[in-house]
């Protein structure tokens, strides 16, 4: 599969340079914004942004039909889209912990809790939007997957509003910040296990 | 062994069905399969390489079923119409590509293919013409020491010079015995140069699989009159066209009288007459 990691490698360097410079300047808004949670999260858009680009320059160029020519198996060509994914997910989140660690041993701040649950919170985000968004690409092709996850997306936010105001409005369901934190990212590691499976099963399925 | 073994393969598609198709290529052997547009040529290279799911019969590829094991398309170079190299990408990164991709690829062969068709290693893919995008992705193909190639369309679109280097490469490749080659094309000429074989589809259905030579040996084509083509034997006429100077038939040699000359005919002839005839 390195000969796909490698092709994927190719083709960010050529046709996600807008993503790299939006996540600069994000990473370089938050040194100087006093931890606002958008200019933080913001970046981790691109995890899903970066695999729904590729495939959907696979599409474009023809490559989805003459991969299915080489020996790779569709489990593999799914697969190479999910590393892709936790790949930038990790870069991202490697960046931002250097960032926020300076930028918290700069002014005298650092705190290890507050910089675990903002990575956290990173991933949490990024783990749902991938692992929500890429089965849908895979069955669908990248025009048609791409309506239906934002369709999915505008659900799961209204089902996270409802949830969240439960908490709020029911006194009697509380729970702490951090648990909740480590169940969503475990969850949402179950889910991109989940979607990673979904996707190959799709995918298999599919006549390229 | 044979290098392709197709029993009763079937696909169904709205509107479009691929009948019961059954086909061999030996190995050593170059096979054309000649159909006009939507004749099913794709549909059975794409069965082939199990990119679609079949609804009925078998497909052996190299003596192996051809959804066994993924390890067979090592020993396979494709070329498709519109070959789907990612156009960003140089030479050099389709070779850095290929080269971990392919268990048996050989970066020497890679190289010195690139020199001799003169293709600029530094040029992305997507400012190369047509016939070098063409000329790259059989030079991928045959970098892999495949035993077994299979082109889709790879001569449409290409001008005459090109042409004549692409069916020269693959002339190269079925030097070697075990190297077989299965080419589908609605350019029927380059196909009488190469192929040891044709198959004709028309409608998803198979027409005919024989031996050019032999088909070549078999019919003929005569110039005469109506009155004339009535004192043959009905059963050596094939097929007739009527013109504003006389008629032209399509007829076995054998069954034709001594002392008639029958002329010789076309591989492109032979297809248009048995097509008109199957409507």
């Amino acid at each position: 599969m390195t000969g796909l990691l490698i092709k994927e490698w190719f083709l960010i360097k050529k046709y996600c340079r807008a993503y790299l410079l939006i996540t600069v300047v994000f990473l370089a808004l938050s040194c100087v914004s006093d931890y606002n949670l958008f200019i933080v999260l913001y970046p981790c858009l691109l995890c899903v942004m970066i695999p729904i680009t590729l495939q959907s320059y696979d599409e474009r160029n023809g490559w989805t039909r003459y991969s299915g020519t080489l020996p790779y198996t569709k489990g593999q060509l799914v697969s190479c889209k999910y590393l892709t994914g936790l790949l930038t997910m990790l870069a991202i989140l490697l960046a931002t912990g250097i960032i926020q660690t300076v930028k918290m041993a700069a002014g005298g701040t650092f705190n290890s809790e507050r910089l675990l649950v903002i990575l956290f919170a990173m991933s949490i985000l990024m783990f749902f939007s991938v692992s929500l968004c890429l089965p849908f690409i895979f069955k669908f092709g990248t025009e048609k997957g791409r309506i239906v996850y934002f369709v999915i997306v505008g659900l799961f936010c209204a089902g996270a509003v409802i949830v969240s105001n439960l908490f709020t409005e029911n006194p009697i369901i509380k729970i702490d910040l951090n648990t909740l934190l480590l169940c969503l990212f475990l969850v949402g590691c179950g889910l991109y296990a989940m979607s990673w499976a979904l996707s190959i099963t799709f995918y298999k399925r599919r006549e390229i | 062994m044979n290098a392709i073994e197709i029993k009763d393969l079937t696909k169904s598609y709205s509107g479009f069905t691929l009948d019961h198709l059954n086909l061999v290529l030996p190995e050593g052997c170059i096979m054309g399969l000649v159909g006009e547009n939507g004749a099913g040529k794709s549909t059975t290279i794409k069965l082939i390489l199990d990119m679609i799911h079949k609804d009925g019969g078998s497909i052996s590829l190299l003596g192996k079923d051809n959804t066994e094991n993924i390890d067979l398309k090592e020993e396979i170079g494709v070329v498709l119409d519109d070959i789907g190299i990612p156009e960003c990408l140089t030479v050099r990164q389709v070779g850095q590509v290929m080269r971990h991709t392919f268990k048996n690829w050989r970066q020497d062969r890679y190289q010195s293919l690139i020199k001799k068709m003169s293709l600029p290693e530094r040029k992305p893919f997507k400012d190369f013409s047509r016939g070098m995008k063409m000329k790259l992705g059989i030079v991928v193909a045959l970098s892999h020491d495949p035993r077994l190639l299979l082109l889709d369309e790879p001569t449409s679109g290409l001008d005459p010079i090109v042409r004549d280097e692409v069916v020269e490469m693959l002339m190269d490749f079925t030097r070697e015995e075990k190297h077989a080659v299965l080419i589908s094309s609605h350019i029927v000429s380059d196909l009488e140069k190469l192929c040891d074989y044709v198959a004709f589809l028309h409608k998803g259905k198979l027409l005919l699989c024989e031996e050019k030579d032999r088909l070549l040996a078999k019919y003929g084509m005569i110039h005469c009159t109506e009155e004339e083509l009535r004192n043959f034997p009905p059963n050596a006429i094939k097929f007739e066209k009527k013109n504003p100077y006389g008629t032209q038939a399509l007829v076995v040699r054998n069954a034709m009288p001594s002392g008639v000359r029958v002329s010789p005919v076309s591989i492109e002839e032979l297809f248009v007459f048995m097509v008109k005839e199957a409507v």
